[in-house]
C-alpha cells in the first residue's frame, strides 16, 4: 500500500528508452492491468496504453492499481466498487485507464487505501476519491462515496508534498514538515483527536493537524492498516495507532494501541540513519543509509523476512544477509526490495503468487525474483499484488 | 490450518443491504464475507471467496436473534447505517 514516495528513475538519473511494466499476484478485479482476471504467479506483462508516456510511480490499494506517468498523468485499474479508480463509474477495469481531474493537474504522488485513493499534485493540492464510509476522503462528510477526484482542504497555507493512505484513514505531509490526518480513528490511527465528550474520536471527518514531534520536522509519512508512522529530519521514527502485532515497536502485551505517538530513535538501528520507512498492514520496514533492512511487527506469514519464533516481534531487527537495500515496497503481508545491484527480492505471504516465486508457499526469508528485461528500475505493491518497471 | 487471520468486531465490517452481507478487507484484495443469516444462526467465521484466510467475527448473538414476535433491525445495523 505504501510504496516509496518517489520514483527511482530520476534518482538514478537514467534515460530509459524502452521500459516494460510487469505485474503479478492476486487479480480478482483486474488489478494487474493485463486485460484479464487470472492470478499470475510470476512477473508478466501489463498492457500499457499510455502511448509515449512512461510509467514513473506504481502503487496500489486493496484491489486497485495506480500509475503516475512521467508527464504527471494518473492511470488506474482494478477494483472499482466504491469509485476508487476515479473514473466516474463503479465498474471494475482490467486495463490501466487515465483518470481525469476537475482542473488540469500534474500529479506528483499518489496513495491507495483499501477502497479509496489520494493524490498530491505538484502544485501542492490534494485530491481524494472512492469510499467515504469512514470519512477516509477527508471531504464531504456524509457523502457515502465519490467516484471522481475532489479537492481536500488542509487547514494550512503550506502546500502538500505527499499523501499516505491506510485501510480507512489518510495522512498528508506539507512543505513545512507538518502532518495532517483524517478518517477512521477507532485504533487511534489518525491520532489523538478528541470528540465532543473529550474521548478519542472514532472518526475524524476532515483533516486535522497532528503533532507527532513538537520539535522535529517530518520528512516522510506512512499509513498502515491501523497505524501511522513518520520519519523526521532527525532520523527518528514516530508511530501511533494499533499495536496488536507490535507494529509500533512496543510490546503488544499491555499496549494494544496508542493515540499519542511513541518514538523509535536511530539507536534502534545500530546507530545508522533511517533513509526511508514503509509498512504493510501490520508490519513495518526501515531502510538505513547503510543499506540494511530492519523489520518489526506481524511475522506469521514470513512478513519480517528473518527468523522469528513468535507470531510477531516488536523489536526492529535487520534482515540477515540483505545488504545494499535500495528501496522497499510493502503489500498487505508481503514485501519487495530492490537492491543497489538491481536484484529484486521478495518475502512474506505468497498466496495468489504475490511474491512472484512461481508457487504459493509463503516465503520466510528473502528470495530473488526472476524478472525478464535488462534491469528493474522501480517497484510497487498493492495489498495482494506486485509491480516492477523494467528497462530493456 | 484453522488459525484465524484476525478477530474483527462486527462494527468494523461494512454491511451491504442488497446482499444482506457483512464485509471486511482481506489482505489478498478481496473481501471476507458473512451473511446476516449466518450470523443469526450463530456462525462466526467469515471467509474470503478467493483465498484461504478466515477471520472470526466478534458480535453479540442477541443483536441477531430473530424472534417470532419482533423481527427488529439489529442495533448494530442501525449504527452502521449512520456511519
Amino acid at each position: 500500500m505504501a510504496g516509496p514516495a518517489r520514483s527511482q528513475l530520476s534518482t538514478h538519473g537514467e534515460r530509459i528508452d524502452s521500459v516494460g511494466l510487469l505485474s503479478w499476484g492476486a487479480n480478482s478485479y483486474g488489478q494487474l492491468g493485463q486485460g484479464h482476471k487470472e492470478d499470475q504467479l510470476t512477473p508478466s506483462e501489463a498492457l500499457w496504453s499510455g502511448g509515449t508516456s512512461t510509467p514513473d510511480i506504481i502503487t496500489g490499494g486493496g484491489g486497485h492499481t495506480m500509475v503516475v506517468t512521467d508527464d504527471r498523468k494518473l492511470w488506474a485499474c482494478g477494483s472499482n466498487s466504491h469509485g476508487q479508480l476515479g473514473l466516474g463509474t463503479k465498474e471494475d477495469v482490467d486495463v490501466l485507464t487515465q483518470v481525469t481531474f476537475p482542473s488540469p493537474a500534474r500529479i506528483g504522488q499518489v496513495a491507495g487505501g483499501w477502497d479509496f485513493s489520494l493524490a498530491c499534485t505538484e502544485s501542492g493540492e490534494i485530491f481524494s476519491w472512492g469510499n467515504n464510509a469512514f470519512s477516509q476522503l477527508g471531504r464531504d462528510p456524509g457523502e457515502k462515496y465519490s467516484a471522481l477526484p475532489g479537492r481536500v482542504d488542509l487547514p494550512t497555507d503550506s502546500p502538500a508534498v505527499c499523501v499516505a493512505a491506510g485501510l480507512r484513514h489518510g495522512l498528508a505531509l506539507t512543505a513545512d514538515g507538518c502532518v495532517y490526518g483524517w478518517g477512521h480513528n477507532k485504533k487511534g490511527q489518525v491520532g489523538h483527536v478528541a470528540d465532543d465528550t473529550g474521548k478519542v474520536a472514532k472518526v475524524v471527518p476532515l483533516p486535522v493537524k497532528l503533532n507527532p514531534s513538537t520539535k522535529q520536522k517530518v520528512l516522510q509519512i506512512t499509513a498502515a492498516a491501523y497505524h501511522s508512522q513518520v520519519l523526521t529530519d532527525c532520523h527518528d521514527i514516530y508511530l501511533w495507532g494499533c499495536n496488536k502485532f507490535g507494529q509500533l515497536s512496543q510490546d503488544p502485551n499491555g499496549t494494544p494501541q496508542l493515540s499519542q505517538p511513541c518514538c523509535l530513535s536511530r539507536s534502534a538501528f545500530g546507530g545508522h540513519k533511517v533513509k526511508s520507512v514503509t509498512s504493510g498492514w501490520t508490519h513495518s520496514i526501515a531502510l538505513t543509509d547503510s543499506g540494511e533492512v530492519y523489520t518489526w511487527g506481524r511475522a506469521d506469514y514470513g512478513q519480517l523476512g528473518r527468523s522469528c519464533d513468535r507470531s510477531c516481534d516488536s523489536t526492529p531487527k535487520p534482515v540477515a544477509g540483505l545488504q545494499g537495500g535500495y528501496s522497499v515496497a510493502c503489500g498487505s503481508e508481503h514485501n519487495l526490495c530492490l537492491t543497489d545491484a538491481r536484484k529484486l527480492l521478495s518475502w512474506g505471504w505468497n498466496e495468489h503468487g504475490i511474491c512472484g516465486t512461481g508457487d504459493e508457499s509463503n516465503v520466510p526469508l528473502p528470495v530473488q525474483v526472476t524478472v525478464p528485461g535488462k534491469s528493474v528500475v522501480s517497484i510497487g505493491c498493492g495489498a495482494g499484488h506486485s509491480f516492477v518497471l523494467v528497462s530493456r | 490450518m484453522a488459525a484465524y487471520h484476525d478477530e474483527i468486531e462486527i462494527e468494523d465490517m461494512e454491511y451491504d443491504e442488497e446482499t444482506e452481507t457483512y464485509y471486511y478487507p482481506c489482505p489478498c484484495g478481496d473481501r471476507f464475507e458473512i451473511t446476516k443469516e449466518d450470523l443469526e444462526s450463530g456462525e462466526e467465521v467469515a471467509t474470503c471467496p478467493s483465498c484461504s484466510l478466515i477471520i472470526k467475527v466478534i458480535y453479540d448473538m442477541d443483536d441477531f436473534l430473530q424472534t417470532d414476535e419482533a423481527k427488529t433491525v439489529p442495533a448494530v445495523k442501525k449504527e452502521l447505517a449512520l456511519a
